[in-house]
């Protein structure tokens, strides 16, 4: 190659180069590539040495960071001024702050409701793959009919659908131990260190793994596959062992089916999350089912892992290989279930539920945790969504406002050469801005407000939503719509006025702007009455549901749950339920002792087919209970017909049946029934005594006919109807009365009064949630009526000045501007009210005893925000009115 | 000396150091030979740029030739606190290597 032909590069690289390379490197740069160009074709392939040429050119798009402003234009940044904007806020400091807060405030409300329900609808999410986990759930069909479902399966699902499915890669089955028996934890064997534990379950190995549990101490790989193998919660290692090192420490497990086992401690865990549908902070390995003794012929690992007819004891969760059809797993099972059937017509229907979705599905038996109330998830997030609104609608109309207060300075700035475009993004961006500043403003108060609102919207952490990046995209996306929607008004409208006309003064406000901010206070005082009314029905149910009557008397009574611990009994083991009564019948303060299988205020769980003949048509569905006698003395229940027991060994084939229980026999007069005999399952029983209805389960669900039968055995709680008086001094007799008769265990009790009203826990909090957001969202309106009446009183000042020179009185001019808000706000109180009052009737159907709602309702909400709009609007107006007139005409 | 080196910066001084005076297309062709790969010009330059805001190399104009279509070409040139930037980056380099236990 001819060395002294100048080589000339590609001209289009050169072109790339200078347009982006800033001007004062141009020449080095295109200089140094030319060289190297020129070596590199002198050293071989000259096509080569282009296509570096070009990589190089390309390359020098990294200049662009360092190149003339003037190359590429990020034009909008020239055309913000935050100084401009401060001097704005500055000046208008009292709607700056009202500005602000409100829409802070609406944003605090909104995080604390949305990260609320998006946290209780994404329950089970921490589990790793759980996409292809699965809950096994089985219903009992009758023909087509649901018997009943049940979260839990039968003992051998879990180990047949590993060994038969090729698709199920493992499984994990639990027992819940605790929910079924009472269970007793001792530390040592002679030790007083005992406690009540309602959270032990029986696991299988591969629990830990695919329930994504971590471990603290002890190795994932074989944890749990022993017999005498547990792991325990961190609180519970807290509370056992003060935090030291648990493993290898030793536990002693009681029941009170009389198993009596002790446990090694093979690991120690992280709490388990409380945003699962599963609860339990202690993991027995289910080997140490099998080492239990043989029932009626049957071996302990038949009946907890191999039995094709047990009952449904067991939660089993199935791991799929992905995109395994459902009928693929549960079609093999479900032949193995109903192979063994011989009833006709029933049949079992296996389903699996993917684990992310149980928490927000429907109830079923066998659930560890209540589900998610979905109706009210979706009040409280249509709730969050209208206080946002209600705070953004001040927010335009007060941005708005205090635009149009700004007119002159516009059409100065316009004089002064400043283009339409720069007006433009000047008023957006401070609408943007100040959007932020009460997102930020919101976030604080979110801060310190926290551990206020995780008492009735508890969520697992404080900055849950901002753990998930599209949640926090989502927020900055509302935040950013929020304050363009609000600066578009004044934006294009303001900036389209022109200048000669805004700075003569003849400047008026259009009519488009006032219809729309008076539609917008129309909205506002609507929401307000509907939050009034909603917040009205929600206390006043719940104080009804408190405060009403019975039909028995919860006061005063004790509960003390059967011990657990029945294997360190001094005495013989017979009767220690007796020992426990006599010795406590001599206390002076003991009026009754009862006892009983299910304590008032929990759900009555037994179902009993009754009949007053053998015909099977006639059979009525009542719930039985089974007690000793003085059941009904202690809770004051009055016996209308007949008599109550007098022991459970005369009254064996007796049964006492409730109002209901008569009226769905058919029967009218209770006394018709004394004597008759019923018919229950297989045998006859004689009816000896009614007894007027009273509210066993809560006052949210109906009597349903209930029966009562008496006998010796199988009762866990015990009711102690106490003397009012010095309680403190009765308890510790209990307690040293319990603590002779049952050593060796804890002695836990609680009122029944209290487990009552614990029923309506959720209904309260619901109330004082709704109370909370609703305050602050009136209070929101009534920061905009008040902005919005103050700038209104200066739009019309002149005409205010013009009335009183006239000769109106303060009172005529005020009642003057109030009358149009008065309008408006009668107006919305009259479009709300009905719709309110619509919705809250549909949540209060859902209660069997109820509320009527009365002329209240329709009055209340609606003056209230009369009131308080007439308050907020008095407030300027009056002040207005006072000035002397002088000074309002005088700056023509 | 509270500046960091980058790597390429770090590798780029010492190669200025080594010709007592450079420009880009010079470093680039002594970049490939030593390290047997390839850099694209711009990349120098901007690390040059870099250093030279660092007080770490200075720069005067130099004369302009045919080989570069006529254009000027600046010459890069080590100062003191660069010299002693790269001294030191290398010592610490090199104690720790010495520390490193040694394959077979």
């Amino acid at each position: 190659m001819n060395k002294n032909k100048p080589i000339s590069p590609p001209k289009f690289a050169e072109w790339l180069v200078k347009l982006f390379c800033r001007k004062d490197y141009l020449d080095e740069v295109l200089g140094d590539i030319h060289e190297i160009y020129c070596w590199r074709v002198e050293e071989g392939n000259k096509a080569i040495a282009a296509l570096r040429y070009f990589l190089d050119a390309f390359s020098a798009i990294r200049f662009i960071r360092i190149q003339n402003k003037t190359t590429v234009k990020l034009n909008f940044l020239n055309m913000i001024s935050l100084k401009v904007t401060l001097r704005t806020f500055k000046r208008n400091k009292f709607q700056t702050a009202t500005n602000i807060f409100g829409l802070g405030c609406g944003f605090m409300v909104f995080l604390a409701i949305f990260q609320y329900v998006t946290f209780e609808k994404s329950y089970d999410s921490f589990i790793p793959e759980n996409e292809n986990l699965y809950r096994v759930n089985s219903t009992l069909l009758k023909d087509t009919t649901t018997v009943f479902e049940t979260a839990k399966a039968i003992p051998a699902v879990g180990k047949a659908a590993l060994e038969l499915v090729p698709q199920v890669v493992s499984y994990a089955k639990l027992f819940n131990t605790s929910s079924s028996n009472n269970c007793v934890i001792s530390l040592d064997v002679n030790s007083k260190n005992t406690f009540n534990e309602s959270g032990i379950m029986h696991a299988t190995p591969a629990t830990v793994d695919l329930l994504g549990i971590t471990l603290i101490e002890g190795n994932s790989d074989y944890v749990l596959d022993e017999p005498y193998e547990v792991i325990i919660s961190k609180s519970l290692q807290q509370k056992y062992f003060q935090g030291a090192l648990a493993t290898g420490r030793t536990i002693v497990f009681d029941d009170d089916d009389e198993n009596h086992e002790v446990l090694t401690v093979s690991g120690v865990f992280e709490d388990y999350p409380g945003d699962s549908h599963l609860d339990f902070d202690m993991l027995i390995s289910f080997e140490t089912l099998f080492t239990r003794e043989e029932k009626r012929g049957k071996t302990a690992r038949f009946r907890y892992d191999e039995d094709w007819e047990g009952r449904h004891d067991f939660l089993t969760y199935l791991k799929l290989m992905p995109n395994t059809k459902e009928s693929e797993v549960t079609g093999i099972l479900e032949k193995m279930i109903n192979a063994p059937i011989r009833y006709p017509g029933y049949s079992y229907e296996l389903n699996l539920m993917p684990v992310t979705d149980i928490h927000t599905s429907n109830a079923i038996r066998g659930e560890v945790k209540a589900t998610a109330d979905l109706p009210r998830l979706n009040i409280l997030m249509i709730l969050g969504v209208f206080v946002l609104l209600l705070a953004w609608v001040n927010f335009i109309n007060l941005t708005t406002a205090t635009a149009l207060g700004r007119a002159k300075e516009t059409g100065m700035r316009k004089v002064l050469g400043g283009t339409r475009k720069q007006l433009v993004w000047q008023f957006l961006f401070e609408s943007v801005f100040t959007g932020f500043l009460a997102f930020t403003l919101g976030l604080v108060i979110f801060n310190f407000a926290f551990p206020y609102f995780n008492e009735f919207l508890p969520v697992s952490n404080k900055w849950y939503l901002f753990g998930h990046i599209n949640f926090t995209l989502m927020i900055a996306g509302i935040v950013l719509v929020s304050g363009v929607v609000a600066g578009v008004y004044p934006a294009l409208v303001l900036s389209g006025f022109k200048p000669v006309t805004v700075l003569k003064g003849v400047f008026k406000t259009s009519g488009n702007g006032l219809i729309v901010r008076k539609v917008l206070v129309v909205f506002q005082a609507g929401i307000s009455v509907f939050l009034i009314t909603g917040l009205l029905a929600i206390v006043k149910q719940v104080d009804f549901m408190i405060n009403n009557d019975l039909g028995m008397e919860p006061d005063q009574v004790m509960v003390i749950a059967k011990p657990g611990n029945l294997n360190m009994l001094t005495e013989d083991k017979g009767d220690v339920k007796t020992l426990f009564k006599n010795r406590l019948s001599d206390k002076s303060f003991v009026k009754n002792h009862a006892v009983t299988d299910a304590i008032p205020g929990s759900v009555l769980r037994k179902k009993r087919d009754i009949n007053l003949t053998e015909n099977e048509e006639n059979e009525i569905e009542a719930r039985a209970i089974y007690v000793e006698y003085d059941y009904l003395k202690a809770l004051d229940v009055p016996v209308i017909a007949g008599r109550d027991f007098r022991n459970t060994t005369t009254d064996e084939k007796a049964v006492i049946l409730n109002e209901s229980a008569v009226k769905a026999l058919g029967v009218t007069d209770p006394n018709e029934l004394l004597n008759e005999r019923l018919y229950e399952g297989d045998e006859w029983l004689t009816i000896i005594g009614v007894i007027s209805d009273y509210h066993h389960t809560s006052l949210k669900t109906e009597v349903v006919p209930m029966m009562i039968r008496t006998r010796s055995w199988g009762l866990d709680y015990h009711l102690i109807k106490m003397e009012g008086g010095a309680i403190q001094e009765n308890l510790q007799e209990v307690e040293e009365v319990f603590a002779s008769v049952f050593p060796g265990n804890p002695f836990d009790y609680f009122f029944l009064d209290d487990h009552f009203v614990k029923n309506y826990e959720q209904e309260e909090r619901f109330g004082r949630s709704f109370g909370f957001f609703a305050l602050i969202a009136i209070l929101i309106a009534g920061i905009g009526l008040y902005s919005l009446s103050s700038f209104i009183t200066i739009s019309r000042s002149k005409e205010i000045g013009i009335r009183k020179v006239l000769g109106a009185k303060v009172i005529t001019i005020v009642n003057h501007l109030n009358k149009d808000f008065v309008i408006l706000i009668v107006l919305a109180s009259l479009i709300a009210t009905p719709l309110s009052i619509w919705a809250v009737q549909i949540w209060l159907d859902a209660f069997p005893y109820r509320i009527t709602l009365g002329v209240l309702f329709f009055v209340v909400p609606g003056l209230a925000i009369l009131l308080l709009s007439l308050l907020s609007v008095s407030v300027k107006t009056i002040g207005a009115s006072r000035i002397n007139p002088v000074m309002l005409l005088h700056r023509e | 000396m509270n500046q960091t080196l980058g790597a390429l910066e770090e590798l780029i001084l010492l190669l200025v150091l080594r010709e007592r005076e450079s420009y880009g297309a010079e470093l680039v062709k002594v970049y490939e030979e030593h390290t047997q790969k390839s850099i694209t010009l711009p990349a120098v330059v901007m690390v040059l740029k870099r250093l030279e805001k660092k007080k770490m190399l200075k720069s005067y104009i130099g004369d302009p030739s045919a080989q570069r279509g006529g254009r000027r070409k600046v010459m890069y040139e080590a100062t003191e606190l660069g010299y002693r930037s790269a001294e030191e980056a290398v010592k610490v380099k090199t104690q720790i290597w010495d520390m490193v236990p040694k394959l077979s």
